[in-house]
């Protein structure tokens, strides 16, 4: 029968181990160091919780209910409620869903951009190269916070606008990582063995130069996603992110800020839920690029 | 007599712009004017030490290096310029050996997707199984082998599977680029049996770009030998190996240590060493290390005279032909 | 007869407790003399010559019933020791010129380094020593090298410099790993020549690994061949290559294609791959031409060669 060779699936052959097998050997290097289990934990903690979100929150998160503001915390609602007598509880766990899209939204769009602008400055002429890097340099040298009021006071606040910000401030990174790795696999054998098999610029980028910047750019998202969800929150809390009735840690840290000589419980269910994100994030994206690396490694085939 | 299938006139390589920011009188040229056509199912050697430019002639053919000057012709039609495009139609009928073989596979590519990218990239339908696996076949590579990557194959593997990917749009020149570099000895035969063969079979010229003398002897109809970017000799290769006319040649032939303890050699054949291309020696290039040296080598730069069918030799003294009795004489005995 | 300046007997060495890369090696360098160890990839012998200098990882456990040199007992030496002995007792030189000096330090100053335990000398007198070294290996223009970069000097230059480092040393044993592999073949034969002239000159004992069976024979006295980890025949050079006593070694010789007449047609190569070391009975047993039963199992005898006693092989035939 006639198999096209490059659907030829990976069977488990002795000493090549398949993809899967890899994923697992790579998870179990993470999880072997301290720090990279905890990240594990409280990364997978979130990520359930936001996939979770609309079974297990107890209450509508936007449900107000005056005659129990500020309740303290107690068996029926595990963190109290804030100042309009929404359940805390259902607020965070519904602003990790908020934290987590965004977050994740936002990166997959910036990888989106970044990675064939990158290639293209890789790869290209010099001149278009020279015209990216003066791009990049350019955004990447505003501020972040005064890019992304800018950014919201140009186009008023709200998630579309949160993610804009967050895209325009990843790209130039990203871009510039991809850009570098572009530059120095096109002095490669085998990039010059494609060339010389006639391979046309787009097949050369797609088949053989993306499946080889894919990997550090990933890891660098990763490290990225604990700074994108502060960013989320802090527009938030200043009012700018998302709107005010979509439960974020940003506005539930805001409307606590505000209560806060009356009760503390806001304020930590909205900076504890951030602070541990953060950690875990931190840490899971530090064991994984460890863990990837290869000189770290050195058993570890690409 | 039919055009042969490719030639290269007086083609120079420079230096690229860039390296070397400070200002120059002059570029440095890498390949110095050489000329040079091969015939179909003809296996050339070209043969120099390092800073010969017989790596980038090799590239320079294929336009993965830019030429400066010369001429490049296919079929005996010049190509209209040096750009990417030009170049299509030498790529489409060309394949290239690397030095190091597992640099050239990318590292997430399966090995049978690999030698099927020529196919793909040219437009031959899709890679059957069957297909790749015969090429594999030819080049004596295990089909186990199709579906790993590269980093599980050991060397001689891995150039293997380079030639089944060089074998895989049945090229009329292949240019193998120091085929036995890194190779064990139990090993070499394994890849250089396949050129004669692969030779005869589909009427494929090659370009074997090596220093390695032994290659040289086995498998070479015609050999040429580079220094500092120009040719200093060529012709048949039984006649060069047993009759040298350049000094050089005679030097390199007589420099590789012979796995024999009783013909040893009691001093080196020539001493120094190549003189860096941004410090060409005058006249003759080589005058500087040839134990022949004379006056007007040090001032006359020698042409490339052809000096009998097919033979041509750069130098003001060409070495008479060795009488039979003296031929064993050539290499000092010790004990 | 002198004491060896490098005496093993048993050496072992195993990677991490699973990969033995070296079993059971007896090797004896006297001073001068040349000794050669020919091995493919595989063969363990790049592993034997970080061995005799200390210088593998801590993961490879180096393992036996003898191993001295200069005299001291390498098995339980410690850092102190070693620190001793590299530089006077034996010195190295790699196959890779390029990457045995910092590149961000002169030549100059990288070889005044290697002087450090000559506390006594002044800076011009290190100065001096490091010149004429220079000059003895055939540098051209030795005192401008001493301000020059290793990226400024070519590949040959540079092992001539590495071996003018190593003179400094004024070791008894120098181990050359590959040292010609990396060269034109012009700059191999002057290398070749000034290692011989050393041995003559200074009676420096040398270890010189190689795949290059043309380097082994040019310049080495005593050969020993290693296959899988252990030396599997080791003898007079002569003898070695005219009349070789295990069957590998005769294999190697024949697919030498600088030993083979033009003409052949197809040249020989030897089938299948090296084992991984330590299996039963003889590791060649499944490329051999001439293997038995007996090859299969059981240790193989080290044995002399019926017509030389300096000539040994470990082979079930080689007696006979």
């Amino acid at each position: 029968m006639a198999t096209d060779v490059t659907s030829i699936p990976a069977p488990p052959i002795a000493g090549e181990p398949g993809i899967p097998r890899r994923m697992a050997l790579t998870f179990v290097e993470v999880v072997s160091h301290p720090l990279g289990a905890i990240g594990v934990l409280l990364v997978a903690l979130i990520v359930l919780t936001a996939l979770l979100a609309p079974v297990i929150v107890p209450y509508n998160p936007t449900a107000i209910s005056v005659k129990e503001r500020l309740a303290d915390p107690s068996l029926t609602h595990l963190l109290g409620t804030d100042q309009l007598g929404r359940d805390l509880l259902s607020r965070v766990i519904v602003g990790t869903r908020t934290a987590m899209t965004v977050a994740l939204t936002s990166l997959a769009v910036a990888l989106a951009i970044a990675l064939p602008l990158g290639m293209i400055a890789g790869y290209g002429p010099r001149w278009l190269d020279a015209l990216f890097i003066l791009l990049f340099d350019s955004i990447s040298s505003l501020p972040m916070i005064m890019l992304g009021l800018a950014v919201v006071v140009l186009l008023g606040p709200g998630v579309s606008t949160v993610i804009l910000v967050i895209v325009l401030y990843s790209v130039p990174s990203y871009a510039r990582l991809v850009r570098t790795q572009t530059l120095s696999l096109k002095t490669r054998d085998f990039i010059k063995a494609e060339q010389a098999m006639n391979a046309g610029t787009m097949r050369i980028l797609f088949r053989h130069v993306l499946p080889n910047v894919v990997g550090p750019l990933l890891i660098l998202a990763c490290l990225d996603i604990s700074t994108v969800i502060t960013l989320e929150a802090g527009l938030s809390f200043l009012g700018l992110g998302v709107k005010p009735q979509i439960p974020s840690w940003g506005n539930i840290l805001s409307d606590g800020f505000s209560v806060i000589r009356n009760s503390p419980v806001p304020v930590i269910a909205g900076g504890v839920p951030l602070i541990l994100a953060t950690i875990g994030f931190t840490f899971f994206g530090e064991a994984l690029r460890d863990a990837l690396d290869p000189k770290l490694n050195p058993e570890r085939k690409p | 007599m039919s055009p042969a299938l490719i030639e290269a006139r007086a083609l120079w390589v420079d230096v690229p712009a860039g390296r070397f920011a400070f200002a120059r009188a002059r570029p440095l040229a890498i390949l110095a004017g050489v000329s040079l056509a091969i015939r179909p199912g003809e296996i050339v050697c070209m043969v120099g030490e390092s800073g010969s430019g017989k790596t980038t002639f090799g590239r320079a053919l294929l336009g993965l290096v830019k030429p400066s000057g010369g001429e490049i012709l296919l079929d005996g039609t010049p190509l209209p310029d040096f750009s990417q495009r030009s170049f299509r139609a030498i790529r489409s009928q060309t394949s290239l050996l690397f030095q190091d073989p597992l640099s050239s596979f990318n590292p997430r590519q399966r090995i049978g997707a690999m030698i099927a990218e020529p196919r793909r990239i040219a437009g031959m339908g899709s890679a059957r199984l069957e297909d790749i696996a015969g090429l594999a076949q030819q080049a004596g590579l295990s089909d186990r082998f199709l579906s790993r990557f590269p980093h599980a194959l050991s060397g001689g593997q891995a150039r293997r599977a380079a030639v089944a990917r060089a074998l895989s749009v049945v090229p009329r020149l292949i240019v193998a680029d120091e085929p036995t570099a890194g190779l064990d000895v139990s090993n070499q035969g394994g890849v250089l049996n396949l050129f004669p063969g692969i030779s005869k079979r589909h009427d494929t010229a090659f370009l074997v770009i090596t220093h390695n003398r032994s290659v040289v002897r086995h498998i070479a109809d015609h050999i040429v030998i580079l220094y500092l970017g120009r040719m200093v000799e060529s012709g048949p290769a039984a006649e060069i190996l047993s009759a040298p006319k350049h000094p050089y040649t005679k030097a390199l032939l007589e420099a590789e240590p012979i796995p024999d303890p009783t013909r040893r050699r009691t001093a080196p054949p020539v001493l120094g060493e190549v003189p860096s291309i941004a410090a060409r020696p005058s006249g003759c290039e080589f005058h500087t290390r040839c134990p022949f040296v004379q006056p007007r080598c040090r001032s006359e730069a020698p042409g490339l005279d052809d000096s009998a069918e097919g033979r041509r030799v750069a130098c003001h003294f060409p070495l008479p032909e060795p009488r039979p009795a003296a031929a064993h004489s050539l290499r000092t005995v010790s004990n | 007869m002198t004491a060896p300046v490098l005496d093993l007997h048993g050496l072992s060495v195993n990677y991490g407790g699973v990969f033995p890369a070296v079993i059971g090696v007896d090797l004896a360098v006297r001073p001068g003399e040349i000794v050669g160890i020919i091995g493919e990839s595989g063969s363990g012998k790049s592993t034997l010559a970080h061995a005799a200098l200390g210088l593998l990882p801590k993961v490879a456990r180096v393992s036996g019933d003898r191993f001295m040199l200069a005299g001291n007992d390498m098995l339980t030496a410690g850092r102190n020791t070693l620190a001793r002995l590299r530089g006077p007792a034996a010195a190295m030189i790699f196959q890779n010129p390029m990457t045995a000096f910092s590149p961000v330090h002169t030549l100059g100053r990288q070889l005044r380094d290697l002087l450090w335990r000559d506390r006594d000398q002044t800076k011009a007198q290190k100065r001096e020593r490091i010149v004429k070294a220079l000059r003895d290996v055939g540098t051209p223009d030795p005192a401008g090298k001493l301000d020059a970069y290793p990226f400024q000097l070519s590949g040959g230059m540079l092992q001539r410099v590495a071996i003018a480092a190593t003179l400094l040393m004024r070791p008894s044993l120098l181990i050359a790993d590959e040292p010609t592999t990396a060269l034109d073949v012009t700059m191999e034969a002057q290398i070749l020549h000034l290692m011989r002239t050393l041995r003559d000159e200074a009676g420096v004992a040398i270890l010189v690994i190689s795949h290059h069976l043309g380097m082994i024979a040019e310049i080495c006295d005593r050969v020993a061949v290693m296959y899988a980890g252990r030396i599997i025949e080791e003898g007079p050079v002569e003898a070695i290559f005219r009349s070789p006593g295990h069957p590998y070694t005769q294999a190697l010789l024949d697919c030498e294609p600088a030993l083979i007449l033009p003409g052949i047609g197809r040249l020989p190569v030897i089938a299948g791959e090296v084992p991984r070391p330590g299996g039963p009975g003889c590791d060649f047993v499944g490329r051999c031409r001439h293997a038995e039963e007996r090859c299969r199992s059981g240790a193989v005898p080290w044995q002399a060669l019926r017509a030389d006693p300096g000539h040994h092989a470990r082979c079930h035939r080689s007696a006979s």
